[in-house]
Formats: C-alpha cells, structure tokens, sequence
C-alpha cells in the first residue's frame, strides 16, 4: 500500500519581489514537504524569507516560479475566489497579533470562517463551542477579544483555526506579542494538538520554540540552509 | 421544515444585518453625520417628488379617471390653445373617440342675498355633460337636465362644496333654494362633493352653471374661450383619440378654412394637463437642481466611506484570510451602506413630511394650499428608491476597493491603509473635484434664480404700485344690458370714488397690471410703409385719468380725456415698444391703427408697463389702450390713489348698486407682496439646496484634508524637524485642498455655464450670460473650502515634531 500524498509539497519554489528595476530574491528553490501529522518549524533571522514562505504555504502570497501542491492538488495558479476557498477548508491560521475582530465576540470570532464556508448554524454552533473547549475558553463566549488578556486572545486565535478542521494549521509567531509565561502556555497547546493529529507547520525566530517542532527548518536568505529531524 | 431565518441566504444576510447595526452603533459619530447626510439629501429630493406628483399625478375622485382626457387646439404657434363655441359643437357632433364632450369657461359673477354683502363669486360654466363626463353625482341634489343647457334655461347651479360650507353653512335643506347672480334668480339644485374642487383644473370655482350657448354663440369661430374635456370611449387609447382628433381637424379645415387653417387637435390626459408647461418646467427644475444636493451627498458619503473602510482594511484583511471570498466582503460593505441608506431614507421621509407641511402653510391662495404634497405609495416608493440608489451610489466603489484589500501585505504590514492606496486617492479626489462643480453648479443655478427674482423684484414695473387700492367688479348683462348703462354706471362711480375722503385720483380699466394683461388683440396699422402689420398687442379699456392714478409715464400727445366718448371718432393709446417698433423715425401720435374699417387714432404713447406679479416673458411687448366710453366692458378694475381702505371701496360699490360685490378690494402692494413671497418660496427653496450643497462641499473637503493631515502626520513632524516653517506647513495642507478646490471650480464654472443657458432657455426672465452670479458663487465657494482646509491646515502646524516622530 502506497503512502498518501504529503500534505503540502513544494518544488523549485521561488518568489521575487519587484521594485524599481531591484530585484529581490525572498525565496529561492524551495523544496519541502509536509506530511500528515507533523509539527514543522520554520526558523531563522529577520528577513530571511519565513514569513513569505508562511504566506505563499497559506495561498495569501503567490509563489514567482515552482510548483506547490496542497493534498496532492496544485494551488500555485488558482484564481482569487478557489484560493480563499481552500484557505477556508484547508488551512488554519494563527498569528503573531491574533487577529481577532474587535467587533464580533469570542464565540462570534470563532464561528466566523464557518459562515464563510456555509454551515448550518446547528453545526457552526457545536463546531464552535468544541474548538473552544479544546482550548479553554467555553466560559468567556460573550467576551469580546479587548476583554481577554494575550494570551486568552492567541487561545481564542487557535480554536479559531481548530474550528474549521483544517489539514494544516499556519502558525506565524504566535508567541511573539505573548510574555513568556502566556507564550509558553500557547506552545504547549500547539504541542497538544500536535499529539493529537494536527499537522502544524510554525514560522519562529525563537530557537527555543523552534525545538517545540519534530522537525526544524533552518532558511536563510530565501533558502532552506538546514534541517533538523527529531526522532520519535 | 427550515424555518426562513435558517436557510443559507437568509442567514448569512440577518448576520450581515446584526454586523452592520453593530458597526454603526460603535462609530455613533459617523453613523449620525451619514444618516443626517442622507436624509437632508432624500428628504428634499423625496418633498420635491411629492410635490411634482400631487401636481403632474393626482389622485382624482372620478371613476375610470384615466379615460378623462383635456383637448387641445393646436396651431404652429401654441398646443394648448382654446376652442371657439362653434369648433366645440362641431367637434362634439362629429366626435367618434370620445363617449362625452364637455365645454367649460370660467368668469366672476355677484352673489346678492338680502341682509348680506354681495360676493363675487367664481363660476365654471360647463356644458351639460360635466357630471355624466367625470362619472360622479353631486352630493346633494341633481345634475343638470338637458333643457337647463339651453339659453335662458340655464337659471340653476351646483355649490361647490367649500362655498357651500363657507357661505350657507353646510345648509342640508339648499337644494331648491333660490339666489339672486347678477341680478338674474338660479335655483340652487345640487352640491357638489368635497373632492370636486381640483384647484388646477376648474379653479377656485365656487358655482356651477349650465353653459346654455346663446344662438349668435353657437355660430361664434372667432373667439376661443373654451376648455374641452372629453371621457374616452372604453377600449380606445389616447394614440387612438389623437389618431381621431388628426381626422376631425382635417374634417374641419375643409368645411370651416376661415378659421381652422392650420389649426389641430390633441387630446392629453387630464391629469397630465392640469399645470401650465412653464409650472412644470419650474418644478421640474427645483427637482433636478435639489438631485444635486442628493448627488454631492453621495459622493461626500462615498468619501466617508473611503476613509472608513481604509481603517477596517485589517478587518477586512482578517476576514479575508480566514476565507471570505471578495464577493461576501463586497456584500457584507453593502449592507452596512444599504442600512445607512435606510435610515437617511426613514428620516428623510419625516424631512419630507414636515417640508411638505411648510409648503401647504407657506404656498396658498386665497387661503387654499395650491400644492398638496402628500407622503403616499408613490413618494413612499419613491424614497425607497431614492435610498437604494444612494445607498448603492455612496457605498459601492468603497465597498468594492475594500473588498480588493490585499490581504497578506495588510496583515504583514499592519497597515491601515490597505491596497489600492493610489486609485483610491485618486477617486477620493475626484468626488471632491465633483462635489465643488456640482455645488458650484447648484450655487450659479439658485443664484440665477434668486437674481432673476430679485431683479424682477427692484425694477420698475413701469407705474407705481405704492400708495395704490385697488378691487374688482362685474357688471351684469341683466342689469347693465347695453353699453350706455355700463357707461353710465362706470361714471357715475368714478365720480363717487373721486368724492370719498383721501382719494387723490379714481379711474377704471378693463384690468389692471398686477398679474399682466389677459385680453389680446391682433392690431393692423393703416399706413402701408411699415413692416409691423397684424401684430399682437395687449388691449386695456381704461378710463379718463387711468395713467395719472397708475404713475405711468405719459411720452407723447395726451391722456383719454371725457371728451373721448362714444359719439366722437376712435382713439387709442399705446406704449412707446409700440411706437418704437412701428415709427422708429416719427412720431406715433396722428397715426391709425386697428382693423380696416374701424381704424382708431393714437393720440398719445406711454411709457412700457409689464405685470408686478409675473417674471415670466408677457405674449406680447405691444400694448394698447382704448377709451371705456368707446369699448366698455362688464369685467371692471377699480384703481384709486390715496388713503382709503378696501371696506371703503366696497361701501361706495354697494352705495350705488348694492347687487355687485367688489371683490380683491384693498391695498395693490399687499396683493403683490403676497404673489412675489409665494414665487419667493422658490428663491428660498433653492437657497435652501445651495446651502446644503455647499456644506456638504465643505464638510467632504475638510474630511479630505483632515485624513491627509491625519495620514501625514509624521511626514509633517519630519519636515519640522529640518526646519519647515509655519507657512510651509500651512501651504502644504492649504495646497492640497485648494488645488482639488480650483480643479472642481474650472469643471464647474462649464457645467455652470452650460446650466445657466439651460436655465434660461426653460425659463424667462433668468439671465443666461450672468458672470457676476458664476464669480460671486465660485468666490464663496472658494472662501467655504478655504476655511475648510484652513482647519486641518492650522491643525498641521502644531504638530508637534518629537511626538511625531516618537509616534513613528
């Protein structure tokens, strides 16, 4: 019996940013790949490229040349409505400021992607309250984000990401606006969704986190310098 | 079964909904400004439609309303000219469209009851089939019988109801009663219904009486009096009608050449053809000219907008990373604009309704509200529209660059401006640029209106209006049968009003100028060397002394003198247009005019006198006079200079014949006061869009400025820091506002220009070369924008460069 498709697979990956008649190399041959069940960390120094290979890994930038396949589908050159799709189905998000809309309370922002992808209300509802169980936040439902601290906002931020049962979670620094305590608090969670079965791939430049990962990416000027394979 | 609220669509939009109230609630600053925003714009343009409706749409009280149709008589030179009694009975004999025809004409007549003051009342006399024509039967009593539509049959009436309330106190036992009009007895048989009393279309009629044309009437071609309506036959249409009238016309030509060359017929519908052209043309211009203030609203929301959606971009970002395609993004942004429009359209309506109501107190005559503005289906269908297309106008481009925002880079870089930075710049500029034309435009056309009022206002009408009484009277053919006891009539109350104590000068006229001239007549000259033959000329019977007591310049020769009776040989008076136009090189005076036969010799000119009351062009600049002693009439104007009262003027009437009312009696400029206030309302509404527009203007343009302060702050700081003045900082903010300013000024002083002409063309008496209104509103203009920049501009200098740069 054959392995099933990584979850994200890229090949000869590129990306170059134009301005005025400069070229910027952000990322150059990239190949990787992400297999079910794996927590992947993406390291190295400022400007280095982790960001936008982040982005482009969660079709909100568009690789410049190379091939990137998502479950086995190529995502690389979809159209604006299909890429916010799979972002929707596939991905899920965490970022370094939470993102969270000040608007729309805790369980709002949770259910929020639901909507976006149809669901019933009955099952937005009950999709809702688990990923904010999972991390939880079940009792501050009617709170707005301005009401939590940090590190209840990031807990929030993931069930967010939880809620859509993505095949893979994006994480973008999602300790960097925390103190260390509510930081290491989030990593825990990370880590405890990772035992569970998520796939989750993390952009850090802290090496400390970095080692939370089974595996560890090190990129340096747009180009995968090293890695680290924990073994089991 | 899903309940409604659960099926997808729904859903998503009531979650919309809640978002948006949210939203608005939260920015309670901005919702206000845009919903007051939107309501001053809907609720003038929603009152303006309410009005033009109530005019152009009535609701009418007769049944099947829309077979009711108004003919025509048609010439290359008019389409809405009257009918001679003999065109009307040939077309009512030969008529194949229509199932009923009716003539109505319209004249005063006394109303004489013992132990009470005579009235002048307004009667329509209409021939037999009005009431069958319109479908409806009187309140109470019967309508008229065949043989009432007969001369001398014709001794009944119908009271209209108002009169009939006012006057005999709603009596239930009328019917039956007789009164005594102009000395003849009618029985009063009926009263009509209260919705009966369409001022537009039947006057202010107080009485109905049969026609009942005469013999020498009926035979009459050459004197057009009358208005024809007609009831369509079922199933046929108004092409049809016409279709019928084109036959008819034909017909009519080759049996009557004399008087139907080139004559036709139109039919249009009642409703339709209640309000004269230029009425509509007005209307319909103060509703173009307040589309205005609803379109620089928009563009000055669509600006809000702008800045708005700029500060959610992170929002819109996040709601985009999580999935949100563009199009829930675009429609999430429309609801929120959508509900804005709603409650600017809701208040707009309340706007409407109490501008309505100021309409109905302030615009009256005779105590009646000439316009009834109503909040109906159609006004209510109306605002609704109004609000969605606003809500649309203001909203989607914002919307739509909003849902474009580049995701990643406004996550990534935390920015509040999100993409389209430029374009959306641009566009915001150009609403600026739009809203300084489009209220430069609004400004030039209420000033041009308000100038052509004003003017009309301070210039001379050409006699003095100051210190002048004046009313009104009808002689009855009853009691005044011929010309010799009209005349001794009328000298005998000269000479009684010349008596009474404080009266400098009495005359009297056929009519008096305040609302212009009514009687027409085609003049020839005798000599044959001249090019103006046959032209129209205004023609007034006055009596001897009428110039002195109206302080209209005399020029040349002599007033009408008592000489100039009945016995001696014609003479006539005219207005020095005339004479300048027919003897540009000679003297006028000695020469003869009127029709071969009975020509009539000028023996004086007088200076031009033109309506106190009527901005708009008279038929004609040609004005003639003719001696009472020598073309009396039974209409009678009564002029007196000096102190006395109306009630004065009323007793000395009655004192001689205490049958004929003096109706109107008192104080001419208190009549022309209250004409010039109601066309003044006009000037006062237009005013009224001029402000808001230019408001409106300021408030987009400070809001521009103010965000690029807001957006440059530390640019600012920046330039402080190496040494930027005050003035170099103020010019940098100044600059920016008032280049968009000039730009929108240049477009606007075209679109001026152009409106101007427009203006001008639809309406007489407006100036379509009037460069002082263009640089007045563009100068105030300017110095509205200029303070409006000058705000943030002051702002800017005191930023204060160490916090600026610590803020970066």
């Amino acid at each position: 019996m054959s392995n099933p498709p990584p979850i994200i697979r890229l090949d000869g990956l590129s990306k170059v940013f134009l301005t005025d008649e400069v070229e910027t190399h952000a990322l150059s041959g990239i190949h990787l790949e992400i297999a079910q069940g794996e927590y992947v960390s993406i390291a190295g120094p400022s400007g280095c490229g982790k960001s936008t290979l982040l982005a482009i890994l969660g079709l909100l930038d568009t690789a410049t040349e190379g091939s990137y396949a998502l479950n086995g589908n190529q995502v690389a050159n979809l159209d604006h409505s299909e890429r916010a799709r799979i972002r929707n189905r596939e991905i899920g998000f965490i970022f370094q400021s939470f993102n969270l809309i000040g608007d729309l309370t805790v369980f709002e922002n949770v259910e929020l992607p639901l909507t976006y992808r149809g669901l019933a209300a009955a099952e937005r509802q009950q999709r809702a309250m688990e990923a904010l169980e999972k991390v939880g936040m079940g009792h501050r439902l009617r709170h707005y984000p301005s009401q939590l601290s940090g590190g209840q906002q990031q807990r929030v931020a993931v069930a967010r990401a939880l809620g859509g049962r993505p095949s893979i979670l994006l994480a973008d620094e999602p300790t960097g606006n925390l103190d260390s305590k509510n930081g290491d608090a989030v990593m825990d969670l990370l880590r405890q969704l990772h035992r569970e079965g998520a796939t989750i791939c993390m952009v850090t430049h802290d090496p400390r986190f970095a080692r939370h990962a089974d595996r560890q990416i090190h990129l340096f000027d747009g180009r995968i310098v090293d890695e680290l394979k924990e073994s089991a | 079964m899903i309940p409604l609220v659960q099926l997808p669509g729904i859903e998503d939009f009531l979650q919309d909904l809640r978002f948006a109230f949210r939203q608005l609630l939260k920015n309670p600053g901005f919702t206000a400004v845009a919903v007051l925003t939107l309501a001053l714009g809907i609720g003038v343009n929603t009152s303006m439609f309410s009005g033009l409706h109530s005019l152009l749409m009535p609701k009418q009280p007769y049944p099947e309303a829309d077979r009711l149709v108004r003919v025509f008589r048609t010439s290359p030179h008019s389409q809405r000219w009257p009918h001679s009694p003999a065109g009307f009975l040939d077309q009512r004999a030969q008529r194949t469209v229509f199932t009923h025809m009716v003539a109505t004409t319209s004249r005063r007549a006394n109303l004489a009851e013992v132990g009470q003051p005579a009235e002048r009342l307004r009667v329509v006399l209409a021939t037999g089939d009005l009431l069958p024509m319109l479908g409806i039967p009187p309140k109470l009593g019967r309508g008229f019988l065949p043989e009432e539509d007969e001369a001398g049959g014709n001794n009944v009436v119908l009271l209209n109801h108002r009169l009939w309330v006012r006057r005999f106190n709603a009596d239930p036992r009328i019917v039956g009663r007789t009164l005594r009009l102009d000395g003849e007895t009618v029985t009063v048989i009926g009263v009509m219904p209260a919705e009966f009393g369409d001022r537009e279309t039947w006057g202010s009629a107080d009485l109905i009486r049969p026609m009942g044309f005469s013999d020498a009437e009926s035979a009459m071609r050459g004197n057009h009096y009358l208005d024809v309506f007609a009831r369509l036959k079922p199933g046929v249409t108004l092409a049809q009608a016409n279709a019928g009238l084109s036959v008819l016309a034909t017909r009519l030509r080759e049996t009557h050449p004399e008087t139907n060359t080139d004559i036709g017929f139109r039919a249009m519908e009642m409703a339709r053809a209640r309000m004269d052209p230029r009425g509509q043309i007005m209307l319909w211009m103060i509703m173009g000219l307040a589309g205005f203030v609803l379109l620089i609203a928009c563009a000055n929301l669509a600006n809000l907008q702008f800045a708005r959606t700029a500060l959610r971009s992170r929002e819109l970002a996040i709601r985009g990373a999580l999935g949100a395609p563009r199009s829930r993004l675009l429609r999430q942004l429309l609801t929120e604009n959508l509900l804005l429009a709603a409650l600017g359209g809701l208040l707009g309506l309340l706007l409407a309704h109490w501008t309505n109501q100021w309409l109905i107190h302030n615009l009256t005559e005779d105590g009646r509200p000439l316009i009834q503005p109503t909040v109906n289906l159609a006004v209510l269908g109306y605002a609704l529209l109004a609000s969605t297309v606003s809500g649309l106008a203001f909203g989607l481009l914002p919307a739509w660059f909003a849902s474009r925002t580049d995701v990643n880079s406004t996550l990534k870089q935390g920015t509040r401006d999100g993409g389209g930075g430029t374009s959306r710049n641009r566009i915001r500029h150009g609403l600026i640029i739009a809203q300084v034309a489009l209220a430069l435009m609004l400004l030039v056309g209420a000033g041009l209106v308000v100038d052509g009022l004003s003017r009309f206002g301070a210039a001379s009408p050409g006699w003095r209006i100051d210190g002048l009484q004046a009313g009104y009277l009808n002689l009855p053919d009853t009691t005044y049968p011929d010309d010799d006891a009209r005349r001794r009539f009328m000298d005998r109350l000269q000479e009684r009003l010349t008596g009474l104590p404080g009266v400098e000068r009495a005359s009297l006229a056929s009519s008096l100028p305040v609302a212009g001239f009514r009687s027409h007549i085609g003049l020839e000259i005798e000599s044959s060397d001249t090019a103006v033959t046959g032209s129209l000329s205004s023609l007034t019977s006055v009596s001897p002394g009428y110039f002195e007591t109206l302080g209209v310049r005399l020029v040349e020769g002599r007033e009408f003198t008592p000489t100039d009776s009945a016995e001696r040989p014609p003479v006539a008076i005219i207005n020095e247009a005339f004479a300048r136009a027919c003897w540009p090189n000679a003297s006028a005076v000695g020469k003869r005019i009127g029709q071969p036969g009975s020509w009539q010799e000028i023996v004086g000119v007088v200076g031009d006198v033109r309506s106190a009351t009527d901005p708009g062009e008279p038929t004609t600049r040609f004005q003639s006079y003719r001696p009472l002693a020598q073309d009396s009439s039974s209409g009678l104007a009564v002029a007196v200079r000096g102190h006395v009262t109306g009630e004065t003027l009323r007793r000395a009437v009655a004192e001689l014949d205490p049958d004929l009312a003096l109706s109107e009696a008192g104080a001419v400029r208190a009549a022309v006061d209250r004409a010039h206030g109601q066309t003044a309302i006009a000037g006062w509404l237009l005013g009224a869009f001029a402000g808001l527009g230019l408001l409106l203007a300021a408030l987009g343009t400070y809001g521009v400025v103010a965000g690029f302060v807001g957006q440059r702050t530390h640019e600012i700081g920046v330039r402080m820091a190496l040494g930027a003045k005050i003035r170099d900082v103020l010019w940098l903010v100044l600059g920016r506002g008032l280049r968009l300013t000039a730009m929108g000024l240049v477009i606007g002083v075209a679109g001026a220009i152009g409106m101007a002409r427009l203006l001008a063309s639809l309406t007489p008496g407006l100036k379509a070369n009037a460069p002082g209104v263009v640089v007045l509103a563009g100068l105030v203009l300017f110095a509205v924008a200029l303070l409006a920049c000058w705000i943030p501009a002051r702002r800017a200098t005191r930023v204060n460069p160490m916090v600026a740069l610590r803020g970066e």
